[in-house]
């Protein structure tokens, strides 16, 4: 590995330290975005097409219906343009009325109420009445092009003329699901001046701030996008919150008043960007010895009915289609097309794991017709120091897949199931010359009172960026961890360092800071605080890119190389797929930042790739505040509480006093008996740390314990926890101390971004409660109740194992 | 959903007559199917009122009757997996109720549910059926190969209460589930044999949990490949989303042969 890089000697960095908002997440006291209460907000929600193409005919609101109380908004309501601000202005905010459909869950309007029970009523006295056409349904009938990317390295027609063996393959890849275990949400809050105030969960502050000024005419101070915890996001979270939080905004401006806008799970699987599906055609020219003589790919990405980030998307399927390996002649044909469907967007890996995974199973098909094995293949194949890749790129440095494959040979398990292999290659950095556009920046403050401030708009979304950042600073600051703090994801308050993307946060918005903190230290040497910073992306000199040709310079800063085994199951009977911890050797350049966050990033990852291939689109909510000991809300912490008293009476059923203990305080809460446990911890008790992930059962998020045993409160009617003991994980910690399992849960790294971790903790304590002596593979078992995206869960087994005997 | 009423009763016997004089009203055991059905609000016709039936002890434990068992409707997996008799005398449905859900899941789900529910892929089902377990309601005694009329369509009358699962002791029964992972997945295929008397019964195969007669037959006389063979003919199996006809008939051959296999090994 190359050395370190770092201006001052580095005391935090490379060293795992706790994260930041590690206590808050195993509390529970971190709050996401439905945790937040905001007094007399409304509930929004979106009505969407039922059809994927046609046009509008009619829009009617049953009059019977009492319409006073509820605010509906149609694209007429736009101040702005009608256009989701992004690469394109294809897609509309709302569909126009007696506009085009151009996919099912199309938003065409937005509802809000006082209640959900009065919008669910409102929803459903709306009729739209559509003219269908027949829809495009897939990449074969598709005849709309959003983009193309063509790549030429030598000659790809003579090269195939001279080989032994040309193999001819094609392979397809599905839709992928983010499944952050946070759906989508946003609060938006008018205010008096005009100004408009978002809070959400999202990765991007300022796409939602550019997004908000165009639709809504607001100027740079009137929209306010500040993040709020977020759970997870992907990818899924950087172009699709401009909606949620446009659409919001539209709702709190008509209605003068806050209003939540909060997918379900279903919505958010229904009608929210996912992986783009693909068909890739590979013909590899090949010499009998297995030299490598020309690789012809074609790749056609569905981008969905709107461009999105599809072209960006298409660049990248495209630069990473050769897999990592050094071939003389290459041609790369990739086009992006468009479909009737839900539009794709951002995922993690951003069209390369696509493409990868068919170069990696071509690589497979070509050893087997020429006899030989497929890692001496590779091996044959791959990138070294001093090849050049199809864009040109010469490496001159850093390339790692000797060292990663030899590791991962040396890691491979012997074991009799199936064994697979393969390498695959990842830029960091915003693709092309994304980043000297972007010109991303942040600002650094030294404090009168000593401390240092990180102003960023780079979010953390639980891959660490809030203690890296700190790192960073601290060690180019030469200054104690403790005193650098980081600013709030606020655009009100910081700069625009760019979108969370792309594996850059770290790289090139990490470097900004460092620069920051060593000019701020030598500064300091002369000056008096208060000192404030500010630094901007430059593009090296020795980067060049040319998008029309899409030729190089020095595209990828960074040739990171991973290779992952994985182990199938095998013999002729079906298992059941237990996945076996895959060895995934993993070669990031150089060393890692924060080694905690990038361990559980690269368990992650690997993940994400292994399950790509499936499909998982699917077709199938909530304010007040008892927390534990120590909540916020005293005087709400015991007794009776009159959760629903007014709704009950307004909707018509006669509420009825539940009493049960929680988190060893006595309650009586007069609801209706058939409410869902979660929905009375978290709105009548006001006990946020209980998280909705799925509502069906499904994530584990939503677990409490019951008389000591782990259930989904989202699966319990309140009416059957009557006298019974019920826990959160606000219960977990005694008088404020942390148990040793949550002590653990911080020091292992288990929370990243929190969202299933008091779900996990809970419980993995029942299972430590039961025995003190666990296997992984008794915890696993235990644990498979509760879903995390984050992690791919080996920190969270360590940390349960650790506290075994 | 909040607007449907939650009904307590004090005993069974308060619930029996709750049950028969409420209209609109639906059972709630573990609520582990139900409650998901309510918040997406797709039960028809929509309920009025649910009937709790988890706080009633009659309905829990675990009990050895003459020579069967006899397991509570509103039981918890959980229970049924601690219960030494069932671990005893039948480890298969110990292994059926092993793979539902995860421990949330198990923590909550009955077999009452599971039986009402009369999902085809309901994994104890077919472990029922291949012990020719007795169901036991409010009214009467219905053999478990009676049970099933349809597709999620069961012989209890809108009114009937199930109270308790009756299995005999002293038969040997193989579980075996095909699902995408370990945990929480939903069954492709899930198939339960006993060998004497002849029984395979298998879910996901058909729109009711169903017994392969012409395997049956076949394995009564011992022939194992004439079994093997007849049992694709005895399902109808479909394309869903989970799996294709063709995978799920392979599969239970296969899965068939394994536990057959493991059988003739003792
Ligand atoms: C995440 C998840 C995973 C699951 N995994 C599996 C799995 O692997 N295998 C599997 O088979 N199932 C699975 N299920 C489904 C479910 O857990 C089972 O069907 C369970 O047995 C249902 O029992 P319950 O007590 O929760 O039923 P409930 O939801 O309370 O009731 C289900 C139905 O039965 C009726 N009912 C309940 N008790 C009675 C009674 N005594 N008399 C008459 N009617 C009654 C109810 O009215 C309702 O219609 C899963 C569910 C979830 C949410
Ligand atoms: S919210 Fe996912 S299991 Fe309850
Ligand atoms: S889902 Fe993010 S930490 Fe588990």
């Amino acid at each position: 590995m190359s050395p370190s890089p770092l201006p001052v000697p580095g005391t935090t960095v490379g060293r795992s330290v706790p994260r930041r908002e590690g206590v808050d997440k195993v509390t529970g006291r971190a709050r996401y975005t439905d945790d937040i209460a905001v007094p007399g907000a409304w509930y929004g929600r979106t009505i969407r097409s039922t059809i994927a193409r046609g046009v509008i005919r009619a829009i009617a609101l049953n009059p019977a219906f009492d319409w006073s109380r509820i605010v509906v908004v149609t694209s007429d309501d736009i101040p702005g343009d009608n256009v989701v601000q992004l690469i394109r202005d294809d897609q509309p905010v709302l569909a126009p009325i007696r506009g085009e459909i151009r996919h099912k869950e199309e938003p065409i309007l937005l509802l809000a109420a006082p209640d959900r029970a009065t919008l669910e009523e409102a929803a459903s006295h709306i009729r739209i009445e559509y003219e269908l056409t027949t829809p495009v349904s897939d990449i074969g009938s598709a005849t709309e092009v959003f983009s193309t990317v063509d790549i030429t390295k030598g000659d790809v027609a003579s090269a195939q003329g001279e080989a032994d063996l040309v193999v001819e393959r094609e392979f397809r890849v599905g839709l992928q699901e983010q499944l952050y275990i946070e759906p989508q949400g946003a609060i938006a809050f008018p205010e008096a001046d005009g100004t408009i105030r978002i809070i959400g969960s999202l990765q991007c502050p300022y796409y939602v701030h550019r997004a908000l000024k165009r639709a809504l005419k607001l100027n740079d101070q009137q929209a306010v996008v500040v993040q709020a915890e977020t759970g997870g996001g992907f990818g899924g979270k950087e172009e699709y919150p401009s909606i949620v939080a446009v659409h919001a905004a539209l709702l709190a401006r008509k209605a003068g008043r806050p209003v939540r806008l909060i997918y379900d799970r279903h919505e958010d699987l229904a009608a929210t960007t996912k992986r783009h599906p693909g068909v890739i055609r590979h013909r590899t020219a090949v010499k009998k010895d297995g030299t490598l003589l020309s690789q012809d790919i074609e790749i056609v990405l569905d981008g969905g009915a709107y461009c999105t980030l599809t072209p960006v998307v298409l660049s990248r399927a495209a630069i990473h289609a050769t897999g990592p390996y050094s071939c003389p002649n290459v041609r790369i044909r990739a086009r992006a097309v468009a479909t009737n469907t839900p539009p794709n967007g951002a995922f993690r890996g951003f069209g390369a794991p696509q493409s990868l995974f068919a170069a990696e199973l071509m690589v497979e098909h070509v050893a087997e017709r020429l006899g030989i094995s497929s890692v001496d293949l590779r091996r044959k194949w791959m990138l070294r120091l001093g090849d050049t890749t199809a864009t040109g790129q010469v490496l001159t440095e850093s390339v790692g897949s000797e060292l990663v494959l030899d590791a991962a040979l040396k890691a491979a398990p012997t074991a009799r199931r199936g064994r697979g292999l393969s390498l695959v290659f990842h830029g960091s950095g915003f693709t092309g010359s994304g980043e000297k556009k972007l010109q991303g920046t942040i600002a650094l403050e030294a404090l009168a009172d000593g401390t240092f401030r990180v102003l960023t708009a780079s979010t953390e979304i639980g891959q660490g960026t809030r203690t890296i950042f700190c790192q960073l600073a601290a060690d180019a600051l030469g200054v104690p961890l403790e005193r650098v703090s980081l600013a709030p994801q606020d655009t009100s308050l910081v700069p625009d360092s760019g979108p969370t993307v792309a594996s850059r946060t770290a790289m090139i918005v990490g470097r900004l800071v460092q620069e920051a903190a060593t000019e701020i230290q030598q500064r300091l040497q002369r000056e008096r605080p208060p000192i404030r910073v500010e630094k901007s992306y430059i593009q090296p000199e020795s980067i060049h890119w040319d998008e029309t040709t899409y030729g190089v310079g020095d595209d990828r800063r960074d040739q990171n190389e991973r290779r992952r085994l994985s182990e199938r199951p095998a013999g002729h009977l079906p298992h059941s797929h237990r996945a076996r911890r895959p060895a995934h050797p993993h070669h990031s350049g150089r060393e890692s930042l924060l080694a905690r966050p990038v361990r559980g990033q690269r368990h992650r990852r690997a993940a994400d790739g292994w399950t790509g291939a499936g499909d998982h689109r699917r077709h199938p909510r909530r304010d007040r505040r008892l927390a534990g000991r120590g909540s916020g809300h005293p005087g709400k912490s015991v007794g009776r509480i009159a959760g629903e008293e007014g709704r009950g009476k307004r909707e018509g059923y006669v509420p009825v006093t539940i009493a049960f203990t929680i988190n060893g305080h006595s309650v009586a809460v007069e609801v209706s008996g058939s409410r869902r446990l979660l929905d009375v911890i978290r709105e009548d008790l006001g006990a946020t740390g209980t998280k909705e992930g799925c509502g069906e059962g499904e994530c584990g998020a939503c677990s409490v314990l019951i008389d000591g045993e782990v259930v989904d409160s989202c699966l319990i009617a309140v009416g059957q926890v009557e006298g019974r003991e019920v826990t959160t994980v606000e219960g977990l910690a005694d008088g404020g101390r942390l148990t040793a399992l949550q002590q653990a849960f911080i020091a292992h790294g288990a929370a990243q971004c929190g969202i299933c971790t008091p779900g996990l903790l809970l419980a993995a304590h029942v299972l430590l409660q039961h025995s003190k002596r666990l296997t992984a593979d008794e915890v696993r078992e235990g644990l498979a109740g509760n879903l995390c995206r984050c992690t791919g869960y080996t920190k969270i087994i360590d940390a349960v194992l650790s506290c075994t005997k | 959903m909040h607007k449907v009423k939650f009904i307590r009763p004090t005993s069974l016997a308060d619930a029996v007559q709750i049950y028969r004089t409420t209209p609109g009203c639906r059972p709630l055991a573990g609520g582990t199917d139900l409650m998901v059905m309510l918040h997406a609000r797709t039960v028809r016709p929509e309920p009025q009122a649910v009937l709790d039936l988890w706080s009633l002890a009659e309905l829990k434990g675990v009990r050895r009757v003459q020579d069967s068992v006899e397991i509570g409707a509103a039981e918890s997996y959980t229970g049924i997996i601690a219960s030494r008799d069932v671990q005893q005398h039948l480890p298969a449905l110990a292994a059926a109720a092993r793979t539902i859900g995860a421990a949330q899941i198990q923590n909550r789900g009955t077999l009452g549910g599971n039986l009402a529910n009369a999902s085809p892929a309901g994994d104890t089902l077919p472990v029922l059926l291949a012990y020719d377990a007795v169901v036991v309601t409010d009214r009467r005694a219905i053999p478990i190969d009676k049970f099933f009329i349809g597709y999620r369509k069961t012989e209890l009358h809108p009114d009937e209460l199930i109270t308790a699962v009756r299995l005999p002791l002293g038969r040997r029964v193989a579980f075996r589930k095909v699902g995408t992972r370990a945990a929480q997945a939903i069954s492709k295929v899930v198939m339960a044999v006993s060998g004497h008397p002849a029984r395979i019964a298998i879910g996901s195969v058909a729109e009711v949990p169903l017994r392969a007669r012409r395997a049956e037959a076949a394995l009564e006389r011992d022939d194992i490949e004439a079994a093997i063979a007849a049992v694709a003919d005895d399902i109808r199996p479909i394309d869903d989303v989970r799996s294709t006809a063709a995978y799920r008939r392979a599969v239970t051959q296969n899965v068939l042969r394994g536990l057959l296999d493991a059988f003739a090994r003792g």
